[in-house]
């Protein structure tokens, strides 16, 4: 073989290493292009599993255990359960207690201590209130005294999950 | 300068070019947790929430490109080793050029991946509920997915970066150049 039979050689062995993994792929999925190109349905059906473990967020994910509050401040235990596959950690939690019947803010309220929640598991958070100067004298003069059930307004969760960072507005709820 | 026995450039990047397809990924990029991607022309991983995603035709392509760059560093070796045989300046720029030309398809990609996702995502979006800002760097750098839609907000960092086999590949590239020159000047007299 002479120097020009040897280029034409290894030009036809270039192009066969590029074409024929092509046409291999092509052959051993039927002639379905698309199948060859796009990954496996399985392999979709499981992602989209995980993305829907990811945001499936229940109701009842937030359940309150213990609450007081008075003019000195206050305190409010919640069990919160982490319903996906991966671990969440809690960063803060902001907002405030106001009056039901007259959305006057009672108190400022935020997390005591940062917490992490593993997947699927539970954990209790512990808020502590911090009353806003005139509270105590809307409760005297608006409640008699008595300080009532309030409701979170402006409520902002801050938590990190697969490395991002998400605040949830959780608004017009029970504490 | 003396006669060369042998293209030393040749030999380095032969040699070069037998290791790099094992070497692992050129580039990597992450969201997060979230989405994982490592490439090379050799091989990729495409991970989204720990499930890697894989494409038969991808696989088999980049295996032919593994099979294609091992067979020109042995045969840029060969010709290397005997530059003064007949066929030697056809096995060296045979595997000359391979590394040199990846390394350029591989920049070319991720600059029109980055161009097309940037320009083309946004619009996609456009119409939807949640509000989706992000703006890929080109090749290499960090930036940010910014989600927000109604009670929330969201903010996924992305990194993206060249590890140090992209810049070995670059090199490599650049010496197969040179052992090509330096096989045509052999073989015409001017070093060998």
């Amino acid at each position: 073989m002479g120097e020009r039979g040897l280029k034409w050689v290894l030009r036809l062995v270039g192009v066969f290493l590029y074409v024929g993994p092509l046409l291999a792929a092509f052959l051993v999925q039927g002639g379905d292009l698309l199948a060859a190109v796009l990954p496996s349905e399985q392999q979709m059906d499981r992602v989209a599993q995980k993305m829907d473990s990811l945001f499936n967020f229940s109701d009842n994910v937030m359940e309150r255990e213990n609450y007081f509050l008075s003019e000195n401040g206050g305190e409010a235990v919640l069990r919160l359960t982490n319903p996906s596959e991966y671990p969440m950690v809690i960063e803060n939690f902001t907002g405030y207690a106001v009056c039901p019947e007259h959305r006057y803010p009672l108190a400022w309220f935020q997390l005591k201590d940062r917490m992490e929640i593993g997947p699927g598991q539970s954990g209790r958070l512990t808020l502590s209130f911090y009353p806003t100067p005139g509270s105590g004298a809307h409760v005297l003069f608006a409640h008699l005294g008595f300080w009532p059930e309030p409701e979170v307004e402006n409520a902002v969760m801050k938590l990190r999950m697969l490395g991002m960072e998400i605040a949830a507005r959780i608004d017009h709820g029970g504490t | 300068m003396g006669a060369l026995k042998v293209n030393p450039a040749g030999l380095a990047a032969g040699a070069l070019m037998l290791l790099l397809p094992f070497l692992g990924p050129w580039w990597r990029a992450s969201l997060g947790e979230m989405v994982e991607v490592q490439l090379s022309p050799f091989t990729y991983r495409v991970s989204i929430l720990g499930e890697s995603l894989s494409s038969r035709l991808a696989d088999y392509l980049l295996f032919g490109v593994r099979l294609s760059v091992v067979l020109g560093g042995a045969l840029l070796l060969a010709g290397s080793l005997f530059p003064n045989r007949w066929w030697s300046r056809r096995l060296v720029r045979f595997g000359a050029m391979k590394v040199l030309w990846l390394v350029v398809s591989l920049v070319c990609l991720l600059v029109l991946a980055a161009a097309v996702l940037n320009r083309v995502v946004p619009s996609m979006l456009g119409e939807k509920s949640a509000n989706v800002h992000f703006s890929i760097p080109y090749l290499s750098g960090s930036s940010a997915v910014e989600i927000s839609a109604e009670g929330m907000e969201a903010r996924a960092p992305m990194d993206l970066s060249f590890t140090w086999i992209f810049w070995l590949a670059a090199a490599v590239g650049a010496l197969g150049v040179i052992a090509r020159v330096v096989a045509g000047r052999m073989k015409s007299g001017k070093l060998g």
